[in-house]
């Protein structure tokens, strides 16, 4: 993507010492020989607090926010809860520590995954439920909800909710952590009753059909922020040779009052 | 959660009359003394023949008040075609690479939550429309987008004329004030979205409001501002105000003008001279108590630092970029500082940073961190008694929430104004006047009715609580705006709800409070405050 023109909004979180307020270096007269200060721990803490409790819609819309927060806590848990599968599975496989046992660290890994798997789990699908449920009777957001936006939520759902099914084949999660065991070690594959195929299914359908799809919107929102309402930076010099490139473009524009094919920069000296 | 009809995202390309019809029983009700019947004059319909040459079809207002509409199935066809073309280009890196990223970013990540629509100001004193959504128009254009640019799978929209017309008008009931954007989790820009469909109407189809094109940037690259102030008469204006400073001051001071090398080349809204000529004579005051070595300007474009095209056309916005930059280099100041104006600040200091290279890039800034400055330096003797008025402070929305530039306004009436007080709420989260993005000059038909009486009311709100306690009418009141397009929004807005009149509510800038707090003051600066 080329460099855009700037287009930031106030308040932005790594303006030292002015964010709190919303300020920004142009408060400062001769703001260009003064330095800028800018706060990396500021713009971490908004981004933290955006990402761990997703506070505009807290603050702005508490209904939309439990349901919302339910379903993005649910699969932050649910991603935790892999990771200590994983964790497991090194502990058995590489540890050679079996769990459930008597080893505190594979009791701590068998009640963690069971208490972090569960909660997840529950809270992704109460959430998820709840945000389809409130676009398909709200006739406003029905309205603007479209089959793309309903088959996210639905795969989404669909490992979850199996992944409950599953999980009464599996009260302990001991036989995930022998399925990773035979996938981090090469060992055998255990035997997977069918509940537990079709939630491995609908988990990888999920995981290839991502990259496709607005749920990748966490990337989005890196750029949103990071690229274009954060992105204050003043150019003093180090952007010329790309606005130089840029505006060496030519316009496509047919309207009388710009000269079609002829370069930004020719139109802008040229004047009108 | 909402019940009954809505407008729907399809309804757009319906071919019936208006969408809706607004009436005083829908807006949002105002708080006392406003709150009794008849305290308004009631909303009126367009006339029946301008159906034949603009569009009356979204809400029966007209903001694009050039006939555009298509005579014929074959204009209706090319309409289409050039839109599309339009849109090929806004989502091209030639055609568009000043705000090709935000703009797909805001095409392909919204969730559409609605979380902004509360947000909105006009949204929420309409009584909750639903085609001022601040998602409506964007979901139009992305449902535009993603069938016939992008080619995704998902819900079409049908694209016909009406579709193209009403999606024209629609572009001009969003004031760009971005409010919508702050508490968008994903940091969805419909306001950009807004400014981006402004942009394929001008730079596409050529069709923009008079008042900010034709009159607008066009004439002010012609005659150097798009007030058509010549040179000659900035000139006259210049002796005008000496003589006004003679008056209140009981000295003359020499404004200085097209004074080669000096530090800064301050320039102002063309419109303050005309309008509120009080406001650059209280700059030049200052500035002169204050010892700094500055000019104004008399070349074209170097005597009004307004650029329309931050609003509507990147085009026109670099061409006049450009011109006030030729202006400040021509002089060799070395620095360019932008007056109380909220659009000139956002254009020259924020959106053009990255349109100038080399030795176009001239320090530029906003005069209001100077005149913080210049009032805590103690070099101005000032009493504070002599502003003894409740004083209010309007946030614009360039200056505040898209340029920063929050506090030093502030410092500088705590200093002058002792019974300044906020309204609620302000700062970054301020509401926009209702005359953002071009609607305070937009003068033709039936359009301020409509910015007045919806875009302006959360502001008529938000001025009458903060002076609640002393809404009694022998109490003179003060909303000052430092900014020449949200005061003429003010202007007509406390004209047209007789608020001055009725309540001595009045309104200006923040210099001309400063001078009316200078102790060797001939006679009070502010009129209001004479007797």
């Amino acid at each position: 993507m080329p460099i855009h023109l700037r287009w930031e909004l106030y308040p932005v979180p790594h303006e030292a010492g002015k964010a709190e307020y919303g300020g920004g270096y142009l408060e400062e007269a001769s703001w260009w020989s003064r330095g800028r200060k800018v706060s990396t721990i500021g713009e971490l803490k908004e981004l933290l607090k955006e990402m761990l409790f997703i506070k505009r819609i807290y603050n702005n819309n508490r209904r939309l926010w439990a349901l919302s927060y339910s379903f993005h806590l649910g699969i932050y848990l649910i991603l935790v809860w892999f990771l200590l599968i994983l964790l497991g599975a090194v502990t058995i496989a590489y540890m050679h520590v079996p769990i459930p046992s008597s080893s505190p660290w594979a009791t701590f890994l068998l009640y963690a995954t069971l208490i972090i798997g569960g909660t997840g789990d529950v809270l992704g699908i109460i959430g998820g439920v709840g945000l389809l449920t409130r676009r398909l009777i709200n006739p406003v957001l029905r309205d603007y909800t479209t089959w793309p936006d309903y088959l996210n939520l639905i795969l989404v759902l669909l490992p979850l909710i199996s992944g409950m099914v599953a999980w009464t084949y599996d009260p302990y999660f001991n036989l995930a952590r022998e399925f990773m065991v035979s996938l981090v070690s090469a060992s055998t594959v255990p035997y997977l009753p069918p509940a537990v195929i079709v939630n491995v299914v609908f988990t990888q359908v999920l995981i290839a059909y991502i990259p496709f799809t607005k749920i990748t919107h966490f990337i989005g929102k890196y750029f949103t922020y990071h690229k274009v309402l954060w992105d204050d930076e003043p150019n003093l010099g180090q952007l010329d040779d790309e606005i130089g490139d840029l505006t060496a473009l030519r316009l496509p524009w047919n309207a009388t009052h710009i000269k079609h094919g002829e370069s930004w920069e020719g139109n802008v000296m040229g004047g009108s | 959660m909402r019940k009954g009809d809505i407008v729907r995202i399809r309804d757009m390309g319906k071919p019936s009359d208006q969408l809706i019809k607004l009436t005083i029983n829908d807006l949002m009700p105002l708080p006392p003394p406003y709150d009794k019947p008849g305290m308004e004059p009631p909303m009126t319909g367009p006339k029946s023949d301008w159906v034949k040459s603009y569009v009356t079809e979204l809400d029966g207002y007209v903001a694009i008040d050039v006939p555009w509409k298509p005579r014929n199935r074959d204009e209706e066809e090319q309409l289409v075609k050039r839109f599309l073309e339009g849109l090929r280009k806004l989502t091209s890196k030639e055609g568009n690479w000043t705000f090709l990223q935000p703009l797909l970013l805001s095409l392909d990540y919204c969730a559409k939550c609605q979380n902004c629509a509360e947000a909105c100001p006009i949204y929420m004193a309409s009584g909750r429309k639903d085609i001022y959504r601040p998602t409506y128009r964007a979901e139009v254009l992305r449902r535009i987008y993603n069938k016939y640019i992008a080619k995704k799978p998902g819900p079409g929209i049908e694209l016909n004329a009406y579709t193209i017309l009403r999606l024209g008008e629609l572009a001009y009931r969003c004031t760009l004030c971005r409010r919508c954007v702050q508490v968008c989790p994903l940091g969805i820009d419909n306001g950009l979205i807004a400014h981006e469909i402004r942009k394929l109407f001008s730079e596409e189809l050529g069709i923009a409001p008079t008042a900010i094109h034709e009159k607008g940037t066009v004439l002010q690259l012609k005659s150097g501002s798009s007030t058509g102030m010549s040179p000659k008469a900035f000139m006259n204006m210049v002796k005008f105000m000496e003589d006004l400073i003679y008056e209140k001051l009981g000295r003359r001071i020499k404004i200085p003008v097209d004074e080669k090398g000096a530090d800064i080349l301050l320039i102002h809204n063309a419109g303050e001279y005309i309008s509120w000529p009080e406001n650059p004579a209280a700059y030049a005051i200052i500035f002169e108590e204050a010892g700094l070595s500055w000019t104004l300007s008399s070349e074209l474009l170097g005597y009004d630092a307004v650029n329309y095209g931050v609003w509507y056309d990147d085009v026109q916005l670099s061409r006049i970029v450009m011109r006030h930059v030729e202006v400040a280099r021509k002089l060799e100041v070395k620095r360019i500082v932008i007056g109380e104006c909220g659009h000139a600040t956002k254009a020259l200091l924020v959106v053009a940073d990255r349109l100038l290279k080399g030795g176009d890039r001239v320090p530029r800034e906003s005069v209001l961190p100077i005149l913080r400055d210049i009032v805590k330096s103690g070099k101005l003797n000032l009493d504070p008694s002599r502003n003894n008025f409740p004083v209010t402070l309007h946030d614009p929305c360039n200056i505040v929430r898209l340029a920063g530039i929050v506090e030093p306004q502030r410092e500088v009436l705590r200093a002058v104004a002792p019974l300044f007080r906020e309204m609620e709420p302000h700062g970054v989260y301020n509401y926009c006047c209702g005359g953002g993005s071009g609607f305070a000059i937009m003068t033709s038909l039936n359009f301020p009715e409509w910015r007045i009486k919806v875009a302006s009311r959360m502001k008529l709100k938000q001025i009458l609580e903060a002076f609640k306690d002393a809404i009694d009418p022998k109490i003179p009141k003060y909303v000052c705006a430092p900014c020449s397009n949200c005061k003429g929004e003010l202007r007509d807005l406390l004209t047209h709800y007789r608020a001055t009149e009725l309540y001595n509510i009045h309104y200006g800038g923040l210099a001309e409070l400063v001078v009316n707090a200078m102790v060797d003051l001939k006679e009070p600066y502010i009129d209001f405050t004479l007797q």
